[in-house]
């Protein structure tokens, strides 16, 4: 067994204990990284398919195929990512204590604790996203959102609907079935409809430039499709026709906050289900021929890829190049959170 | 001479500490000072000053500390007797 140092966000004390089988109240302090054999693959062939395997295929199947089958990442995990999984586990914790009664000044408290715990773990390298930024936000969007009126789903199980993770047949492929798998950030009630809620830093201004960037895009029509088989298949969540979005700017001594409701008609849901097929089948194809062509187009956007380090040498010199700076985790879409 | 005034604990030094020891208090004086520190920047926002509130500019009890005054760490009195200042 594994142990790693957890917080247990209700009794507000640290403890150990392993990360495969732990659960709220407690709270991972550490990402548990695994190596091992990656369940959303079958014969090679990758059947489980979540928006990051999807979106990582599409940008470069090259990219998809060190990231996803190989699974390598680079050793320290970039900030904006790191600083994003620990903003969304504050928010998750916060919805979860409130769902368990324990009362907002108190349950803000842990947060702010968590906050600090888990901010003193951020890598260096971005001064606005280190731990004093990661409070700040943490108390100034719970601020703002103090009364929020987007009231998050409790279920049936008297849990909060916070990081749903779902696993849903969606269609066969070449005689395989197909499996459309992620984790929402929260289903909420909102304006007398339920809508799949997500949360996105930038650091740059939350304007119409801002929310442009989210339609189209590959994960919220997946989360929209999931809502409508979730809400079939259980009854407990209504069917929904778009995704709230909370925008969080992280400045050096500043947050700003804005929310926007980006909508998804069952027209345009169809047609992000045809593309699903052409995809799916396209990375499936390469899974099958083990052939994972480069798309140079992609190289330069958001910033670079990472991958670019590697796919600027030699081919036979890539693996030597990777096995010195990168380490190799398992992104299973089926493991739910 | 003049007075040195006393040390005002600032939000930066708050978070400046571990948060392993942070005990109730401590949280609700670092909650406290951030909402101190939204208010003057929502104030600076309001008026168009594009001036930064930092966390050393905001003390522990969500006082603003003003720009020029000087404060010193420790917490003691410092003996400045028969320094040359």
């Amino acid at each position: 067994m594994t142990s790693i140092l957890h917080y247990n966000a209700i009794e507000d004390t640290i403890v150990e204990a392993d990360p495969t089988t732990s659960s709220f109240p407690l709270i991972p302090l550490s990402r548990h990284e695994h190596n091992n054999e990656n369940g959303s693959f079958k014969d090679g062939v990758q059947f489980a398919w979540d928006s990051t395997s999807l979106g990582t295929f599409k940008t470069c199947p090259r990219k998809y195929y060190y990231e996803i089958v190989m699974g390598y990442q680079h050793k320290v995990l970039p900030p904006a990512l790191a600083f994003g999984i620990a903003i969304h586990l504050l928010f998750q914790t916060w919805h979860q204590l409130l769902a368990a009664d324990v009362d907002k000044e108190t349950a803000l408290l842990n947060c702010v604790r968590l906050a600090g715990l888990l901010g003193e773990k951020l890598p260096a390298g971005d001064t606005a996203r280190r731990k004093e930024q990661l409070i700040r936000a943490c108390v100034w969007y719970l601020d703002q959102f103090w009364d929020d009126p987007a009231k998050t789903v409790i279920l049936s199980t008297g849990k909060a609907a916070v990081e749903y993770s779902f696993t849903l047949p969606l269609f066969e492929q070449d005689g395989i079935e197909i499996f459309l798998c992620g984790h929402i950030d929260r289903f909420a009630k909102w304006g007398g409809r339920v809508l799949a809620a997500d949360y996105k830093t930038s650091k740059y201004q939350l304007d119409q430039k801002f929310f442009g960037k989210f339609k189209p895009v590959t994960q919220f029509p997946i989360y929209v499709i999931a809502a409508h088989l979730i809400a079939a298949e259980t009854q407990e969540l209504a069917s929904t026709d778009g995704i709230l979005l909370d925008g969080i700017q992280v400045g050096v001594n500043f947050n700003r906050y804005n929310r926007h409701v980006i909508p998804f008609s069952p027209e345009e849901i169809n047609e992000y289900i045809e593309g699903l097929h052409y995809w799916i089948g396209r990375g499936m194809d390469c899974c099958k021929t083990g052939t994972f062509p480069m798309n140079e187009e992609s190289c330069g956007n958001y910033g670079g890829c990472d991958f670019r380090e590697i796919c600027n040498k030699p081919p036979a010199r890539r693996e030597a190049y990777l096995k010195s700076g990168w380490i190799q985790r398992t992104w299973d879409p089926l493991q739910s959170r | 001479m003049p007075e040195v005034p006393e040390y005002t604990q600032t939000l930066n030094d708050l978070l400046s500490t571990a948060a392993n020891d942070w005990a109730p208090k401590d949280r609700l004086a670092i909650v406290t000072a951030l909402r101190a520190q939204r208010e003057l920047w929502n104030r600076e926002q309001t008026i168009g000053s594009r001036k930064r509130v930092t966390s050393n500019q905001v003390g522990a009890n969500g006082k603003k500390i003003e720009a020029g005054v000087a404060v010193r760490k420790g917490g003691k009195k410092l003996n400045l007797a028969g320094l040359k200042l």
